[in-house]
């Protein structure tokens, strides 16, 4: 367990001040084998780790699971800098992260922290508007409720880009600068699962989670949260089944009733 | 007075009975006693994410607030 490690615990409550919250049941599955055998264990446990300021203003946000490095090294960084600075010069050696894929975010998220995750958001957003003349245009500011967003594909995509991003592109001497890719290249290969998840939360949920923090820098954990669980996670809190019911079970749907059919 | 016998097995056995109930509500609530653990080795701040930004605006520390779902002490969270 994460928050077991003593290193890493005694680190964040001489930087932090810790609090954890429940946000809803899990689902618990139990096997009887036929030997007598049980096995028990919960399902979709996913987590956001929240950084803010003792007003709420989040600082940064940390969805998804991360091995005891990975999750060092992104606190580190969420911290404000004076804070970074009066660490100890030995703090942070073997506490790097994914390769310098990470950066700061304080004190505000900007797209430039989001891999480009931020301008799919915001290629998405305009989509919206022009498909629906009531979410007004850009330029009237009109916040987009991030429940009209569909979540972010699980894997890098193409992106179009705008004719001054394509000058810089060929600036930078890019072959092809019609499209480019959002995100960072996934290794092929990890040591084990959990190096994967820690890749995956660092380098692809914490960035997207960044972009929608950009929209609405002051938005609070509350508002955000139900957003970071759907859109980034993938995992609809609403859902009373906590989107295991088609996962588990297939096309069988009729098993998750909650109801008898009737005759 | 050969009901005497009967009726004296029947209260044994309600006895008998209630025990067994108790014994397994005590075993029941000794098995959910058990499934709370220690939620990590983090001092954590009992008044949850107020209490935290309280603390926060007194030591000057940033907030650190983890969303979960379940719960960090149960052995099943």
């Amino acid at each position: 367990m994460l928050f077991s490690n003593p290193e890493l615990a005694a680190w964040m409550d001489a930087n932090f001040e810790c609090a954890w919250r429940s946000v809803g049941d899990v689902a618990v599955a139990r096997i009887d084998f036929p030997d007598g055998s049980v096995m028990e264990r919960t399902l979709g446990g996913n987590l956001i780790t929240w950084v803010c300021q003792a007003d709420g203003t989040i600082l940064d946000v940390l969805p998804g699971v991360m091995d005891v490095r990975t999750y060092r090294h992104a606190l580190q960084e969420a911290l404000p800098p004076d804070a970074q600075e009066a660490l100890p010069p030995d703090a942070t050696e073997g506490w790097e992260g994914w390769d310098g894929w990470y950066c700061g975010t304080f004190p505000a998220p900007t797209l430039d922290f989001t891999f480009g995750w931020g301008e799919y958001l915001a290629n998405e957003i305009e989509a919206l508007r022009s498909s629906d003349p009531s979410l007004g245009s850009q330029a009237d500011s009109k916040p987009i409720a991030l429940d009209r967003l569909r979540p972010f594909p699980t894997r890098s995509v193409p992106l179009p880009i705008e004719s001054f991003d394509v000058s810089v592109a060929k600036f930078e001497a890019i072959e092809d600068p019609i499209i480019r890719w959002v995100g960072v290249p996934k290794p092929e290969t990890f040591e084990d699962p959990l190096a994967e998840d820690s890749w995956i939360a660092d380098c692809l949920l914490h960035p997207q989670a960044l972009a929608l923090l950009a929209l609405d820098p002051k938005i609070s954990i509350e508002d955000l949260s139900p957003a970071i669980y759907r859109l980034v996670l993938h995992f609809d809190v609403r859902d009373p089944h906590l989107g295991l019911g088609r996962a588990l079970l297939g096309r069988s749907d009729g098993f998750m009733q909650s109801e008898p059919s009737k005759p | 007075m050969k009901l005497f016998p009967l009726a004296l097995m029947s209260s044994l056995t309600l006895l008998w009975g209630i025990a067994a109930c108790q014994s397994d509500r005590i075993r029941e609530e000794a098995a959910k006693a058990s499934d709370f653990v220690q939620p990590g080795l983090v001092a954590w701040n009992a008044g949850g994410l107020e209490g935290a930004k309280q603390a926060a605006s007194v030591s000057g520390r940033p907030v650190l607030l983890v969303e979960v779902f379940g719960q960090l002490d149960r052995v099943h969270c």
